[in-house]
Protein backbone atom coordinates (compact mmCIF):
# COMPACT_ATOMS: atom_id res chain seq x y z
CA UNK A 1 0.00 0.00 0.00
CA UNK A 2 1.03 3.41 -0.61
CA UNK A 3 2.55 5.77 2.05
CA UNK A 4 0.73 9.01 3.02
CA UNK A 5 3.41 10.71 1.42
CA UNK A 6 3.44 8.94 -1.70
CA UNK A 7 -0.48 9.43 -1.88
CA UNK A 8 0.11 13.42 -1.37
CA UNK A 9 2.69 13.16 -4.36
CA UNK A 10 -0.01 11.54 -6.58
CA UNK A 11 -2.98 13.94 -6.22
CA UNK A 12 -0.46 16.55 -6.11
CA UNK A 13 0.50 15.87 -9.71
CA UNK A 14 -2.86 15.30 -10.86
CA UNK A 15 -4.03 18.78 -9.59
CA UNK A 16 -1.02 20.30 -11.68
CA UNK A 17 -1.78 18.02 -14.56
CA UNK A 18 -5.70 19.56 -13.96
CA UNK A 19 -3.87 23.20 -14.88
CA UNK A 20 -2.22 22.16 -17.32
CA UNK A 21 -3.71 20.10 -19.54
CA UNK A 22 -4.14 21.27 -22.87
CA UNK A 23 -8.14 20.82 -22.97
CA UNK A 24 -10.90 22.45 -20.58
CA UNK A 25 -12.83 19.07 -20.34
CA UNK A 26 -9.70 16.88 -19.14
CA UNK A 27 -8.27 19.76 -17.01
CA UNK A 28 -11.55 19.99 -14.95
CA UNK A 29 -11.84 16.44 -14.78
CA UNK A 30 -8.59 15.54 -13.55
CA UNK A 31 -8.81 18.56 -11.03
CA UNK A 32 -11.96 16.86 -9.93
CA UNK A 33 -10.42 13.11 -9.71
CA UNK A 34 -7.63 14.53 -7.63
CA UNK A 35 -9.37 15.68 -4.94
CA UNK A 36 -12.13 13.08 -4.86
CA UNK A 37 -9.29 10.56 -4.66
CA UNK A 38 -6.98 12.40 -1.70
CA UNK A 39 -9.84 12.78 -0.36
CA UNK A 40 -10.90 8.79 -0.48
CA UNK A 41 -7.19 7.93 0.28
CA UNK A 42 -7.27 10.26 3.27
CA UNK A 43 -9.26 7.92 5.35
CA UNK A 44 -6.58 5.49 5.81
CA UNK A 45 -5.45 2.33 4.95
CA UNK A 46 -8.65 0.07 3.95
CA UNK A 47 -9.40 -2.72 6.30
CA UNK A 48 -7.94 -6.08 5.53
CA UNK A 49 -11.05 -7.27 3.76
CA UNK A 50 -10.55 -4.61 0.95
CA UNK A 51 -6.71 -4.40 0.83
CA UNK A 52 -6.97 -6.18 -2.36
CA UNK A 53 -9.96 -3.70 -4.27
CA UNK A 54 -7.15 -0.85 -2.87
CA UNK A 55 -4.04 -1.64 -4.07
CA UNK A 56 -5.52 -1.91 -7.51
CA UNK A 57 -6.91 1.27 -7.27
CA UNK A 58 -3.71 2.92 -6.29
CA UNK A 59 -1.94 1.00 -9.28
CA UNK A 60 -4.71 2.05 -11.76
CA UNK A 61 -4.56 6.00 -10.10
CA UNK A 62 -0.78 5.78 -11.22
CA UNK A 63 -1.54 4.10 -14.48
CA UNK A 64 -3.71 6.20 -15.35
CA UNK A 65 -1.78 9.43 -14.35
CA UNK A 66 1.02 8.22 -16.64
CA UNK A 67 -1.49 7.75 -19.17
CA UNK A 68 -2.79 11.24 -18.68
CA UNK A 69 0.54 12.81 -18.99
CA UNK A 70 0.94 10.86 -22.22
CA UNK A 71 -2.25 12.26 -23.96
CA UNK A 72 -1.27 16.15 -22.95
CA UNK A 73 1.26 15.22 -25.87
CA UNK A 74 -0.98 14.20 -28.07
CA UNK A 75 -3.56 16.93 -27.45
CA UNK A 76 -1.06 19.34 -27.11
CA UNK A 77 -0.37 18.25 -31.13
CA UNK A 78 -3.80 17.97 -32.56
CA UNK A 79 -6.03 19.55 -30.08
CA UNK A 80 -8.65 22.20 -31.27
CA UNK A 81 -5.98 25.38 -31.97
CA UNK A 82 -9.24 27.70 -30.67
CA UNK A 83 -10.51 27.99 -27.30
CA UNK A 84 -14.11 26.79 -26.20
CA UNK A 85 -15.99 29.80 -25.06
CA UNK A 86 -16.02 29.24 -20.97
CA UNK A 87 -11.89 29.59 -21.92
CA UNK A 88 -12.60 32.91 -23.59
CA UNK A 89 -14.59 34.11 -20.91
CA UNK A 90 -12.14 33.73 -18.10
CA UNK A 91 -9.54 35.01 -20.24
CA UNK A 92 -11.19 37.95 -20.49
CA UNK A 93 -12.36 38.31 -16.85
CA UNK A 94 -8.80 38.11 -16.00
CA UNK A 95 -8.06 40.82 -18.33
CA UNK A 96 -10.70 43.12 -16.79
CA UNK A 97 -9.04 42.11 -13.32
CA UNK A 98 -5.62 42.91 -14.63
CA UNK A 99 -6.62 46.50 -15.35
CA UNK B 1 -64.37 31.94 -24.09
CA UNK B 2 -61.92 34.61 -25.36
CA UNK B 3 -62.47 35.36 -29.16
CA UNK B 4 -59.59 36.73 -30.98
CA UNK B 5 -59.28 37.91 -34.75
CA UNK B 6 -55.90 37.78 -36.20
CA UNK B 7 -55.88 41.05 -37.40
CA UNK B 8 -56.61 42.92 -34.12
CA UNK B 9 -53.79 40.31 -32.65
CA UNK B 10 -51.26 41.13 -35.32
CA UNK B 11 -52.48 44.97 -34.28
CA UNK B 12 -51.94 44.48 -31.04
CA UNK B 13 -48.41 42.66 -31.23
CA UNK B 14 -47.04 44.94 -33.87
CA UNK B 15 -45.13 44.20 -37.25
CA UNK B 16 -43.36 40.99 -35.18
CA UNK B 17 -46.03 38.80 -36.66
CA UNK B 18 -45.79 40.14 -40.22
CA UNK B 19 -45.15 36.19 -40.77
CA UNK B 20 -48.47 35.15 -38.84
CA UNK B 21 -49.58 32.46 -41.10
CA UNK B 22 -53.30 32.94 -42.16
CA UNK B 23 -54.54 29.70 -41.80
CA UNK B 24 -53.77 28.66 -38.79
CA UNK B 25 -56.78 26.60 -37.18
CA UNK B 26 -55.31 25.80 -33.75
CA UNK B 27 -52.79 26.90 -31.91
CA UNK B 28 -50.40 23.76 -31.90
CA UNK B 29 -47.20 25.07 -32.71
CA UNK B 30 -45.60 29.18 -30.99
CA UNK B 31 -43.32 28.96 -33.88
CA UNK B 32 -44.37 31.60 -35.91
CA UNK B 33 -44.71 34.03 -32.62
CA UNK B 34 -41.45 35.39 -31.66
CA UNK B 35 -38.40 37.40 -33.85
CA UNK B 36 -35.30 35.70 -34.89
CA UNK B 37 -31.79 36.38 -32.58
CA UNK B 38 -30.09 38.57 -34.67
CA UNK B 39 -26.43 36.84 -34.36
CA UNK B 40 -24.32 39.38 -32.95
CA UNK B 41 -20.85 40.75 -34.36
CA UNK B 42 -17.55 39.38 -32.32
CA UNK B 43 -14.36 39.56 -33.33
CA UNK B 44 -11.82 36.98 -34.34
CA UNK B 45 -14.67 34.35 -34.08
CA UNK B 46 -15.62 30.97 -35.91
CA UNK B 47 -17.51 31.28 -38.94
CA UNK B 48 -19.27 27.55 -39.71
CA UNK B 49 -22.39 26.87 -41.75
CA UNK B 50 -23.18 30.10 -41.95
CA UNK B 51 -22.84 30.32 -37.85
CA UNK B 52 -20.29 32.87 -36.62
CA UNK B 53 -19.11 31.18 -32.72
CA UNK B 54 -16.82 33.27 -30.66
CA UNK B 55 -15.03 30.12 -29.58
CA UNK B 56 -16.01 26.16 -29.30
CA UNK B 57 -19.69 25.94 -27.51
CA UNK B 58 -19.85 23.43 -24.50
CA UNK B 59 -20.23 19.83 -25.39
CA UNK B 60 -23.60 19.13 -23.53
CA UNK B 61 -25.01 16.36 -26.07
CA UNK B 62 -23.63 13.07 -24.37
CA UNK B 63 -26.55 10.91 -25.72
CA UNK B 64 -24.97 11.89 -29.64
CA UNK B 65 -21.86 11.00 -28.39
CA UNK B 66 -18.94 11.23 -26.37
CA UNK B 67 -15.24 12.30 -26.39
CA UNK B 68 -13.03 9.81 -26.45
CA UNK B 69 -11.34 9.48 -22.54
CA UNK B 70 -7.82 10.16 -22.94
CA UNK B 71 -6.90 6.55 -21.21
CA UNK B 72 -8.67 5.53 -24.26
CA UNK B 73 -6.58 6.62 -26.65
CA UNK B 74 -3.49 5.70 -24.44
CA UNK B 75 -4.65 2.12 -24.74
CA UNK B 76 -5.27 2.02 -28.86
CA UNK B 77 -2.03 3.97 -29.62
CA UNK B 78 0.08 1.07 -29.90
CA UNK B 79 -2.39 -0.48 -32.03
CA UNK B 80 -1.92 2.00 -34.46
CA UNK B 81 1.59 2.49 -34.85
CA UNK B 82 3.55 -0.80 -34.87
CA UNK B 83 1.37 -3.36 -33.51
CA UNK B 84 -0.73 -3.60 -36.68
CA UNK B 85 -1.47 -6.85 -36.86
CA UNK B 86 -3.87 -8.90 -38.09
CA UNK B 87 -5.56 -10.18 -34.86
CA UNK B 88 -6.46 -13.40 -36.88
CA UNK B 89 -2.80 -14.29 -38.57
CA UNK B 90 -1.96 -17.27 -36.77
CA UNK B 91 1.62 -17.47 -37.97
CA UNK B 92 3.86 -14.95 -36.79
CA UNK B 93 4.21 -12.59 -33.61
CA UNK B 94 1.90 -9.23 -35.71
CA UNK B 95 -0.96 -12.28 -35.18
CA UNK B 96 -0.30 -13.02 -32.04
CA UNK B 97 0.17 -9.68 -30.34
CA UNK B 98 -2.97 -8.37 -32.17
CA UNK B 99 -5.25 -11.21 -31.04
CA UNK B 100 -4.12 -11.18 -27.58
CA UNK B 101 -4.95 -7.46 -27.22
CA UNK B 102 -8.50 -8.32 -28.64
CA UNK B 103 -9.00 -11.06 -26.25
CA UNK B 104 -8.03 -8.66 -23.31
CA UNK B 105 -10.37 -6.00 -24.72
CA UNK B 106 -13.20 -8.66 -24.33
CA UNK B 107 -12.71 -10.06 -21.31
CA UNK B 108 -12.95 -5.88 -19.96
CA UNK B 109 -16.45 -6.02 -21.96
CA UNK B 110 -17.97 -9.03 -20.87
CA UNK B 111 -16.36 -8.15 -16.75
CA UNK B 112 -18.35 -4.76 -17.22
CA UNK B 113 -22.30 -6.39 -18.05
CA UNK B 114 -21.28 -10.06 -15.84
CA UNK B 115 -20.59 -11.93 -18.99
CA UNK B 116 -18.49 -14.49 -19.82
CA UNK B 117 -15.82 -13.34 -22.73
CA UNK B 118 -17.04 -16.17 -24.99
CA UNK B 119 -20.68 -14.21 -25.15
CA UNK B 120 -19.11 -10.91 -26.66
CA UNK B 121 -19.14 -10.66 -30.17
CA UNK B 122 -17.18 -7.49 -31.53
CA UNK B 123 -19.43 -5.44 -33.97
CA UNK B 124 -19.19 -1.81 -35.84
CA UNK B 125 -21.35 -0.07 -32.87
CA UNK B 126 -24.89 -0.45 -31.62
CA UNK B 127 -26.44 -0.17 -35.24
CA UNK B 128 -25.19 -3.10 -36.03
CA UNK B 129 -25.80 -5.35 -33.08
CA UNK B 130 -29.42 -4.06 -32.99
CA UNK B 131 -29.46 -5.60 -36.64
CA UNK B 132 -27.58 -8.83 -35.60
CA UNK B 133 -29.55 -9.35 -32.80
CA UNK B 134 -33.22 -8.75 -34.17
CA UNK B 135 -32.83 -9.97 -37.57
CA UNK B 136 -30.28 -13.27 -36.50
CA UNK B 137 -33.03 -14.72 -33.91
CA UNK B 138 -36.17 -13.76 -35.93
CA UNK B 139 -33.81 -15.63 -38.78
CA UNK B 140 -32.73 -18.39 -36.41
CA UNK B 141 -36.55 -19.21 -35.40
CA UNK B 142 -38.49 -18.06 -38.22
CA UNK B 143 -39.74 -21.92 -38.91
CA UNK B 144 -41.46 -21.62 -35.23
CA UNK B 145 -42.10 -18.06 -34.42
CA UNK B 146 -42.82 -15.42 -36.35
CA UNK B 147 -43.97 -12.43 -33.67
CA UNK B 148 -41.28 -9.68 -32.56
CA UNK B 149 -42.36 -7.49 -29.55
CA UNK B 150 -40.65 -4.09 -29.52
CA UNK B 151 -41.89 -0.16 -27.95
CA UNK B 152 -42.72 2.97 -29.85
CA UNK B 153 -39.87 4.71 -28.46
CA UNK B 154 -36.74 2.52 -29.42
CA UNK B 155 -33.86 3.73 -31.50
CA UNK B 156 -34.37 3.88 -35.71
CA UNK B 157 -32.53 0.87 -35.98
CA UNK B 158 -34.51 -1.36 -33.73
CA UNK B 159 -37.58 0.16 -35.32
CA UNK B 160 -36.28 -0.16 -39.11
CA UNK B 161 -35.15 -3.72 -38.38
CA UNK B 162 -38.71 -4.50 -37.28
CA UNK B 163 -39.95 -3.31 -40.36
CA UNK B 164 -37.83 -4.72 -42.20
CA UNK B 165 -39.20 -8.24 -40.71
CA UNK B 166 -42.39 -6.95 -41.19
CA UNK B 167 -42.02 -6.86 -44.81
CA UNK B 168 -41.11 -9.94 -44.90
CA UNK B 169 -43.97 -11.56 -43.23
CA UNK B 170 -43.05 -11.62 -39.33
CA UNK B 171 -45.83 -9.74 -37.24
CA UNK B 172 -44.03 -6.89 -34.88
CA UNK B 173 -45.78 -5.40 -31.98
CA UNK B 174 -44.98 -1.88 -30.80
CA UNK B 175 -45.53 -1.36 -27.47
CA UNK B 176 -46.78 1.99 -26.01
CA UNK B 177 -45.01 3.37 -23.41
CA UNK B 178 -46.76 5.90 -20.67
CA UNK B 179 -46.38 9.51 -20.41
CA UNK B 180 -43.17 9.64 -18.79
CA UNK B 181 -41.76 6.70 -21.30
CA UNK B 182 -41.75 3.69 -19.19
CA UNK B 183 -43.60 0.56 -20.88
CA UNK B 184 -46.23 -1.49 -18.62
CA UNK B 185 -45.64 -4.93 -17.91
CA UNK B 186 -48.95 -5.79 -18.44
CA UNK B 187 -49.17 -4.33 -21.76
CA UNK B 188 -45.79 -6.84 -22.07
CA UNK B 189 -47.60 -9.63 -20.83
CA UNK B 190 -51.17 -9.45 -23.18
CA UNK B 191 -48.60 -8.68 -26.39
CA UNK B 192 -46.78 -12.17 -25.91
CA UNK B 193 -48.26 -15.09 -27.77
CA UNK B 194 -47.04 -18.59 -27.99
CA UNK B 195 -45.20 -17.57 -31.04
CA UNK B 196 -43.35 -15.00 -30.18
CA UNK B 197 -39.46 -15.11 -30.92
CA UNK B 198 -38.08 -11.93 -29.24
CA UNK B 199 -38.78 -9.09 -26.95
CA UNK B 200 -36.88 -5.92 -27.72
CA UNK B 201 -36.68 -3.16 -25.25
CA UNK B 202 -34.04 -0.87 -24.82
CA UNK B 203 -32.41 0.09 -20.90
CA UNK B 204 -31.97 3.61 -21.46
CA UNK B 205 -33.96 5.54 -24.11
CA UNK B 206 -31.77 8.27 -25.95
CA UNK B 207 -34.11 11.23 -26.14
CA UNK B 208 -35.73 11.07 -22.20
CA UNK B 209 -33.23 8.93 -20.18
CA UNK B 210 -36.06 7.23 -19.47
CA UNK B 211 -35.19 3.30 -17.53
CA UNK B 212 -37.05 0.79 -18.57
CA UNK B 213 -37.47 -2.62 -15.93
CA UNK B 214 -35.19 -4.69 -17.62
CA UNK B 215 -34.93 -7.86 -14.68
CA UNK B 216 -38.82 -8.02 -14.43
CA UNK B 217 -38.75 -7.84 -18.56
CA UNK B 218 -36.29 -10.84 -17.99
CA UNK B 219 -37.76 -12.51 -15.99
CA UNK B 220 -41.33 -12.12 -17.62
CA UNK B 221 -39.28 -13.41 -21.02
CA UNK B 222 -37.19 -15.98 -19.14
CA UNK B 223 -40.69 -17.51 -17.69
CA UNK B 224 -42.39 -17.78 -21.16
CA UNK B 225 -39.37 -19.21 -23.05
CA UNK B 226 -38.93 -16.21 -25.50
CA UNK B 227 -35.83 -14.15 -25.73
CA UNK B 228 -35.11 -11.01 -24.34
CA UNK B 229 -32.75 -8.35 -26.14
CA UNK B 230 -32.10 -4.66 -25.39
CA UNK B 231 -30.11 -2.14 -26.36
CA UNK B 232 -28.06 -1.16 -23.93
CA UNK B 233 -26.18 1.38 -26.00
CA UNK B 234 -27.05 4.19 -23.45
CA UNK B 235 -26.83 2.76 -20.33
CA UNK B 236 -23.72 0.19 -20.58
CA UNK B 237 -20.79 2.38 -18.70
CA UNK B 238 -23.54 4.52 -17.09
CA UNK B 239 -25.37 2.41 -15.08
CA UNK B 240 -24.49 -1.07 -13.13
CA UNK B 241 -26.20 -3.67 -15.74
CA UNK B 242 -25.62 -7.41 -15.04
CA UNK B 243 -27.02 -9.36 -18.25
CA UNK B 244 -27.52 -12.59 -15.18
CA UNK B 245 -29.60 -10.50 -12.93
CA UNK B 246 -31.61 -8.92 -15.46
CA UNK B 247 -32.41 -12.08 -17.56
CA UNK B 248 -30.95 -10.39 -20.57
CA UNK B 249 -30.17 -12.87 -23.39
CA UNK B 250 -28.98 -10.49 -26.19
CA UNK B 251 -27.01 -6.70 -25.08
CA UNK B 252 -25.95 -4.31 -27.70
CA UNK B 253 -23.18 -1.98 -26.73
CA UNK B 254 -21.58 1.19 -28.50
CA UNK B 255 -18.39 2.41 -28.06
CA UNK B 256 -18.63 5.82 -28.71
CA UNK B 257 -21.39 6.60 -25.90
CA UNK B 258 -19.28 5.28 -23.10
CA UNK B 259 -15.72 7.76 -23.96
CA UNK B 260 -15.03 4.86 -26.24
CA UNK B 261 -13.93 5.29 -30.41
CA UNK B 262 -16.86 5.47 -32.71
CA UNK B 263 -17.66 3.02 -35.25
CA UNK B 264 -17.26 -0.23 -32.59
CA UNK B 265 -19.37 -1.83 -30.64
CA UNK B 266 -20.55 -5.62 -29.29
CA UNK B 267 -23.63 -7.67 -29.07
CA UNK B 268 -23.82 -9.81 -25.76
CA UNK B 269 -25.23 -13.49 -27.10
CA UNK B 270 -25.91 -15.84 -24.17
CA UNK B 271 -24.40 -19.41 -24.15
CA UNK B 272 -26.59 -20.63 -20.99
CA UNK B 273 -29.62 -21.27 -22.38
CA UNK B 274 -28.15 -20.72 -25.71
CA UNK B 275 -29.53 -18.29 -28.03
CA UNK B 276 -28.57 -18.99 -31.64
CA UNK B 277 -28.40 -16.57 -34.41
CA UNK B 278 -28.73 -16.14 -38.59
CA UNK B 279 -25.29 -14.47 -39.35
CA UNK B 280 -26.00 -11.33 -41.35
CA UNK B 281 -22.41 -11.30 -42.85
CA UNK B 282 -21.09 -13.80 -45.14
CA UNK B 283 -16.81 -13.90 -45.20
CA UNK B 284 -14.07 -15.73 -43.49
CA UNK B 285 -16.25 -16.59 -40.38
CA UNK B 286 -14.40 -14.32 -37.63
CA UNK B 287 -16.32 -13.93 -34.53
CA UNK B 288 -17.80 -17.81 -34.47
CA UNK B 289 -18.98 -17.06 -37.87
CA UNK B 290 -21.60 -14.59 -36.28
CA UNK B 291 -19.63 -11.64 -37.39
CA UNK B 292 -17.18 -12.26 -40.87
CA UNK B 293 -14.39 -9.68 -41.21
CA UNK B 294 -11.06 -8.61 -39.88
CA UNK B 295 -11.43 -7.43 -36.02
CA UNK B 296 -10.49 -3.61 -35.62
CA UNK B 297 -7.88 -4.34 -33.07
CA UNK B 298 -7.61 -0.60 -32.31
CA UNK B 299 -10.70 -0.26 -31.91
CA UNK B 300 -11.99 -3.04 -30.25
CA UNK B 301 -8.80 -2.36 -27.78
CA UNK B 302 -10.40 0.77 -27.23
CA UNK B 303 -13.84 -0.10 -26.37
CA UNK B 304 -12.22 -2.74 -24.05
CA UNK B 305 -10.53 0.34 -22.28
CA UNK B 306 -13.49 2.26 -22.24
CA UNK B 307 -15.23 -0.50 -20.25
CA UNK B 308 -12.19 -0.77 -17.64
CA UNK B 309 -11.96 3.18 -16.88
CA UNK B 310 -16.57 3.10 -17.13
CA UNK B 311 -15.44 -0.07 -14.40
CA UNK B 312 -13.69 1.88 -12.10
CA UNK B 313 -15.07 5.24 -12.37
CA UNK B 314 -18.67 4.01 -12.26
CA UNK B 315 -20.07 5.31 -8.85
CA UNK B 316 -17.89 8.49 -9.20
CA UNK B 317 -19.39 9.18 -12.31
CA UNK B 318 -23.29 8.42 -11.59
CA UNK B 319 -22.00 10.66 -8.28
CA UNK B 320 -20.80 13.75 -10.39
CA UNK B 321 -23.55 13.39 -12.94
CA UNK B 322 -26.45 13.59 -10.16
CA UNK B 323 -24.80 16.44 -8.96
CA UNK B 324 -24.81 18.14 -12.19
CA UNK B 325 -27.93 17.04 -13.00
CA UNK B 326 -29.84 18.71 -9.93
CA UNK B 327 -27.44 22.21 -10.91
CA UNK B 328 -28.91 21.85 -14.04
CA UNK B 329 -32.67 21.22 -13.61
CA UNK B 330 -32.96 23.05 -10.37
CA UNK B 331 -31.41 26.12 -11.84
CA UNK B 332 -33.78 26.35 -14.64
CA UNK B 333 -37.43 25.68 -13.07
CA UNK B 334 -36.37 27.22 -10.49
CA UNK B 335 -36.24 30.77 -12.25
CA UNK B 336 -38.34 30.32 -15.32
CA UNK B 337 -42.01 29.09 -15.46
CA UNK B 338 -43.27 26.69 -17.87
CA UNK B 339 -40.51 24.34 -17.92
CA UNK B 340 -41.71 20.47 -18.65
CA UNK B 341 -39.10 17.83 -17.96
CA UNK B 342 -40.17 14.54 -20.57
CA UNK B 343 -39.47 11.61 -19.23
CA UNK B 344 -39.97 10.62 -15.35
CA UNK B 345 -38.62 13.00 -12.54
CA UNK B 346 -37.68 9.89 -10.08
CA UNK B 347 -34.10 9.36 -10.72
CA UNK B 348 -34.84 5.65 -9.89
CA UNK B 349 -36.49 5.56 -13.67
CA UNK B 350 -33.99 8.05 -15.30
CA UNK B 351 -30.59 8.33 -16.13
CA UNK B 352 -29.35 11.74 -14.84
CA UNK B 353 -26.98 12.52 -17.67
CA UNK B 354 -30.55 12.93 -19.24
CA UNK B 355 -32.23 16.26 -19.13
CA UNK B 356 -34.63 16.58 -21.49
CA UNK B 357 -36.66 20.27 -21.15
CA UNK B 358 -39.37 21.61 -23.19
CA UNK B 359 -39.94 25.61 -22.85
CA UNK B 360 -43.73 27.00 -23.12
CA UNK B 361 -44.22 29.98 -25.01
CA UNK B 362 -41.09 29.78 -27.08
CA UNK B 363 -40.32 29.04 -30.87
CA UNK B 364 -38.45 25.85 -31.32
CA UNK B 365 -35.72 27.28 -33.80
CA UNK B 366 -35.31 30.81 -32.62
CA UNK B 367 -34.94 29.18 -29.06
CA UNK B 368 -31.75 26.16 -30.23
CA UNK B 369 -30.31 29.16 -32.40
CA UNK B 370 -29.74 31.80 -29.64
CA UNK B 371 -27.79 29.07 -27.82
CA UNK B 372 -25.03 28.49 -30.28
CA UNK B 373 -22.73 28.58 -27.45
CA UNK B 374 -24.11 25.39 -25.88
CA UNK B 375 -23.99 21.90 -27.88
CA UNK B 376 -27.25 20.58 -27.25
CA UNK B 377 -30.17 18.50 -28.89
CA UNK B 378 -33.23 19.47 -29.95
CA UNK B 379 -36.49 17.57 -29.71
CA UNK B 380 -37.78 19.88 -32.61
CA UNK B 381 -37.25 19.00 -36.24
CA UNK B 382 -37.89 22.63 -37.13
CA UNK B 383 -33.99 23.12 -38.18
CA UNK B 384 -34.66 20.22 -40.64
CA UNK B 385 -36.55 19.57 -43.80
CA UNK B 386 -39.61 18.24 -42.09
CA UNK B 387 -41.44 19.91 -39.55
CA UNK B 388 -41.91 16.44 -37.72
CA UNK B 389 -41.26 16.69 -34.08
CA UNK B 390 -39.24 14.00 -32.17
CA UNK B 391 -41.24 10.30 -32.27
CA UNK B 392 -40.50 9.46 -28.79
CA UNK B 393 -42.29 12.52 -27.50
CA UNK B 394 -45.26 11.87 -29.64
CA UNK B 395 -45.10 8.43 -28.59
CA UNK B 396 -45.25 10.38 -24.93
CA UNK B 397 -48.07 12.09 -25.94
CA UNK B 398 -46.16 15.47 -25.53
CA UNK B 399 -48.06 18.50 -27.07
CA UNK B 400 -46.16 19.59 -30.77
CA UNK B 401 -45.57 22.69 -29.31
CA UNK B 402 -43.66 21.25 -26.53
CA UNK B 403 -42.29 19.04 -28.51
CA UNK B 404 -41.14 21.45 -30.84
CA UNK B 405 -39.23 23.20 -27.66
CA UNK B 406 -37.36 20.33 -26.04
CA UNK B 407 -33.52 20.42 -25.51
CA UNK B 408 -31.94 17.56 -24.15
CA UNK B 409 -28.82 18.35 -22.29
CA UNK B 410 -26.43 15.40 -21.54
CA UNK B 411 -23.67 15.42 -19.11
CA UNK B 412 -21.44 13.55 -18.33
CA UNK B 413 -17.75 12.37 -16.85
CA UNK B 414 -16.13 15.34 -18.27
CA UNK B 415 -18.62 17.71 -17.78
CA UNK B 416 -18.06 20.26 -15.41
CA UNK B 417 -19.97 22.19 -12.64
CA UNK B 418 -18.67 25.85 -14.60
CA UNK B 419 -19.98 24.63 -17.71
CA UNK B 420 -23.95 23.47 -16.03
CA UNK B 421 -24.16 26.78 -14.52
CA UNK B 422 -23.13 28.84 -17.26
CA UNK B 423 -25.58 26.46 -19.94
CA UNK B 424 -28.52 27.04 -16.62
CA UNK B 425 -27.54 31.55 -17.12
CA UNK B 426 -28.01 31.07 -20.79
CA UNK B 427 -30.81 29.18 -21.43
CA UNK B 428 -32.94 31.20 -18.80
CA UNK B 429 -31.79 34.75 -20.58
CA UNK B 430 -32.35 33.32 -23.88
CA UNK B 431 -35.99 32.16 -22.78
CA UNK B 432 -37.16 35.02 -20.93
CA UNK B 433 -35.56 37.13 -24.04
CA UNK B 434 -37.84 35.10 -26.43
CA UNK B 435 -41.01 35.60 -24.09
CA UNK B 436 -40.64 39.28 -23.59
CA UNK B 437 -40.73 39.37 -27.50
CA UNK B 438 -43.71 37.01 -27.90
CA UNK B 439 -47.60 38.29 -27.49
CA UNK B 440 -48.12 35.04 -26.58
CA UNK B 441 -46.50 35.04 -23.09
CA UNK B 442 -47.74 38.92 -22.76
CA UNK B 443 -51.40 37.44 -23.32
CA UNK B 444 -50.44 34.50 -20.57
CA UNK B 445 -48.58 36.76 -18.05
CA UNK B 446 -52.38 38.52 -18.27
CA UNK B 447 -53.71 35.65 -17.21
CA UNK B 448 -55.02 34.30 -20.44
CA UNK B 449 -55.69 30.55 -20.88
CA UNK B 450 -54.42 30.03 -24.39
CA UNK B 451 -56.15 26.95 -24.75
CA UNK B 452 -59.42 29.19 -24.22
CA UNK B 453 -58.47 31.43 -27.41
CA UNK B 454 -60.03 30.25 -30.76
CA UNK B 455 -58.40 32.07 -33.93
CA UNK B 456 -60.16 33.18 -36.36
CA UNK B 457 -59.46 32.87 -40.07
CA UNK B 458 -59.51 35.88 -42.24
C1 LIG C 1 -30.15 3.82 -27.92
C2 LIG C 1 -29.23 3.80 -29.09
N1 LIG C 1 -29.16 2.71 -29.87
C3 LIG C 1 -28.32 2.64 -30.92
C4 LIG C 1 -27.51 3.69 -31.27
C5 LIG C 1 -26.61 3.57 -32.45
O1 LIG C 1 -25.30 3.31 -32.03
P1 LIG C 1 -24.08 3.29 -33.03
O2 LIG C 1 -23.80 4.71 -33.38
O3 LIG C 1 -22.98 2.66 -32.25
O4 LIG C 1 -24.45 2.47 -34.22
C6 LIG C 1 -27.57 4.85 -30.50
C7 LIG C 1 -26.78 6.04 -30.83
O5 LIG C 1 -27.03 6.77 -31.74
C8 LIG C 1 -28.45 4.90 -29.39
O6 LIG C 1 -28.53 5.99 -28.63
Amino acid sequence: MPTAAQVRSLMRQYLRLGRTFPNYNIRSYLDRKGREDARRWASGPPADAAAPAAEAAWRAAVDDLAAFKRQAAVYGMYGRKFKTVLELEHDAAAKAKAG
Amino acid sequence: MLRLLGGELARAAGARLASFPAASGSLSCARFFSAQPQPEEEEGGIEMKGIKLRGAPMYLDMQATTPLDPRVLDAMLPYMVDQFGNPHSRTHMYGWESEDAVEKARAQVASLIGADPKEIVFTSGATESNNMAIKGVAGFYKDKKRHIITTQTEHKCVLDSCRHLQQRGWDVTYLPVSKDGRLALSDLEAAMRPDTALVSVMAINNEIGVRQPLADIGAMCRARKVFFHTDAAQAVGKVPLNVGDAGIDLASISGHKLYGPKGVGALYVRRRPRVRLEAQMSGGGQERGLRSGTVPAPLVVGLGAACEVAQREMAADEAHVRRLEARLRGGITSRLQGVQLNGPEDLAHRYPGNVNLSFAYVEGESLIMGLKDIAVSSGSACTSASLEPSYVLRALGVEEDMAHTSIRFGLGRFTSEEEVDRAVEMTVAHVQKLRDMSPLWELVQEGVDLKSISWVQH
